[in-house]
């Protein structure tokens, strides 16, 4: 092949190569602005401060984003100690190469690849008709205060959906943690914990934070897992207790676009709400890139 | 001449005795029935070819050995008496008398001062003496105190290779070791360096009986009493550091103490 045709091959693949992230640019740039061109004027203090009214088609958007950070709260306090407690004792704890691992692993690997749909009918037979019906039956006498959609049964199953996430990450923390540092507390007499607790683990807290944020945007975002598990077309009352149900900015979304008895009233609310749903997950993406900047810089400072 | 019992005074008795130490990985013999003994106070050298197997003898010492448990370990060891791979031992205690430095510097990333403390935290108490008595007392005897004493706050990782391998050298010594064991200390570091941990290692070892693997036959000869030469995993030699080097019995200790192979 001459030189020519050479360098034209070269030239064709830089520009294919070029073109497919020019394209990827430009439709994240084409939703973005399309979103926050309709959404930005919609925007007042008073919108995400009120409820809404008149079905939906005034007023602001408040319970739901009360909601979703309730929400995203208690799924946090579920995922974050189990998914670091898995990722140590597979890392740390488990013999290496053991079958029960393996198993794990490729349970957490089924696990992220499960669809959230499929979570959301998990939650409603697991959670509510199983776990809320047996806590009724021991401890209310069979009245109905947990075997039905609750904040409390969302927010478990949305930690189930962000589990591998925080698994996943957590692993990858303690992996990179060189052996020396292992051997180093082990010879000065630590025991197995006390090396994951003093070495491991103030090692492994920017990896921790990173999936934890990756988690928490996720569950931010997912609507499937609460369909059926808790959240509400309209409450007049804000979630005050676990067993409460609960509105939620993607649920909210969703029941606008589908739902609304005025499209044209409804459109400009569900574009700033859409709006604000996706500058909380961005923010939080983006703290989680930070976050993990920061603290790899301040690992290699060694403070 | 009486025998004193006071701790400063090395005891003539045997720190530790290894006896038919075998270890196998798989089918593979590392080590092939290594008996020695390490007597209180002195430096024992390790010697011979990378592979001999002077790394995994050491790290049987302070069993952390265990950490790789495809390695079957057979064979006695008895520190003071104590049967090292005796059914109910605590092995954390029993390595919280044996200091050990690796052959990579391998400080923790955070300050100077946690560093150090981290053995004491790991006791979860006080032990007798303030911490930075003990500091003090750590770092000098690792020749490391003049160098640092302003900055024990500042990161562990923002010395040199040598200051870090002597970090590691004051860390070991915190808990106040009866033994020390030291894989390759010197690998990596430079001739001041070397020179400024085998002086602190002539320090140390009228309280602490020391095992150096090195595979720097001079440095055996420079700060060693007794040197003890292995090779495919057989203690071919061991003897006072003088002999083995001015008149070895065996003619392959001959040839690799003075450079004729390895």
């Amino acid at each position: 092949m001459s030189r020519r045709w050479i360098n034209r091959i070269t030239f064709l693949f830089m520009g294919l190569t070029g073109l497919a992230c020019a394209t990827v640019i430009l439709l994240v740039a084409l939703i973005l602005g399309h979103i926050a061109y309709h959404g930005v004027h919609h925007l007042s203090w008073e919108f995400l401060t009120t409820a809404p009214r008149a079905g939906m088609t005034e007023g602001g958007i408040f319970p739901a984003i009360f909601g979703t950070v309730f929400l995203v709260l208690l799924m946090t306090i579920a995922v974050v100690p189990l998914g670091v407690c898995t990722a140590v004792y597979l890392q740390e704890y488990a013999p290496a190469g053991s079958k029960l691992v393996h198993a794990v692993r490729l349970a957490i690997q089924n696990l992220a690849g499960v669809p959230a749909i499929v979570f959301g009918l998990f939650g409603l037979g697991f959670f509510i008709e199983f776990a809320g019906r047996s806590v009724d039956r021991l401890f209310y006498g069979g009245q109905l205060h947990f075997g039905q959609p609750a904040i409390l049964w969302a927010a478990l199953t949305m930690a189930l959906l962000t589990l591998p996430t925080v698994v996943v990450a957590t692993e990858e923390a303690l992996r990179v943690v060189p052996r020396g540092h292992r051997e180093a507390a082990y010879a000065l007499g630590a025991t197995r914990w006390q090396m994951v607790r003093y070495v491991l683990l103030p090692q492994a807290t920017g990896g921790i934070l990173t999936g934890t944020i990756l988690a928490v945007s996720r569950g931010a975002g997912e609507v499937a897992p609460i369909l059926f598990t808790g959240a509400a077309y309209y409450l007049p009352e804000l979630p005050r207790r676990l067993n409460h149900q609960f509105m939620e900015l993607g649920y909210h979304v969703y029941v606008m676009a589908t739902q609304s008895p005025d499209v044209d009233a409804t459109k400009p609310i569900l574009y700033a709400t859409v709006f604000v749903l996706l500058t909380l997950t961005f923010l939080l993406n983006f703290s989680a890139v930070v976050l993990r900047a920061r603290i790899r810089r301040r690992l290699a400072e060694g403070r | 001449m009486g025998i004193s019992y006071d701790a400063s005074v090395p005891s003539p008795a045997d720190k530790l005795v290894v006896e038919r130490l075998r270890v196998r990985k798989g089918k593979n013999a590392i080590l092939n029935g290594v008996s020695l003994t390490v007597r209180g106070g002195e430096i024992l050298a390790l010697i011979g070819p990378a592979g001999s197997g002077k790394t995994t003898f050491l790290r049987c010492l302070n069993r952390l050995i265990d950490l790789e448990p495809e390695l079957a370990v057979e064979g006695r060891l008895r520190l003071d008496g104590l049967d090292v791979y005796g059914e109910g031992v605590d092995v954390p205690s029993l390595r919280r008398r044996i200091g050990m430095v690796f052959a990579v510097p391998n400080p923790l990333p955070m300050s100077i001062r946690d560093n150090l403390t981290l053995g004491l935290r790991i006791l979860g108490a006080a032990a007798a003496g303030p911490p930075s008595e003990r500091i003090e007392r750590s770092l000098k005897a690792a020749y490391l105190w003049d160098e640092v004493k302003d900055r024990l706050d500042d990161s562990a990782l923002k010395l040199s290779g040598g200051q870090q391998q002597r970090l590691c050298l004051a860390r070991s010594l915190m808990a106040g070791p009866e033994l020390l064991l030291l894989d390759e200390p010197c690998s990596g570091l430079d001739p001041i360096s070397t020179a400024k941990i085998e002086e602190a290692l002539q320090g140390l070892k009228s309280r602490i009986s020391v095992v150096l693997v090195t595979n720097n036959v001079k440095q055996a000869s420079r700060c060693s009493d007794r040197t003890a030469f292995l090779l495919m995993g057989d203690l071919v030699e061991m003897g006072e550091t003088g002999l083995i080097f001015t008149n070895p019995q065996n003619r392959r200790t001959a040839d690799y103490v003075s450079g004729r192979f390895g």
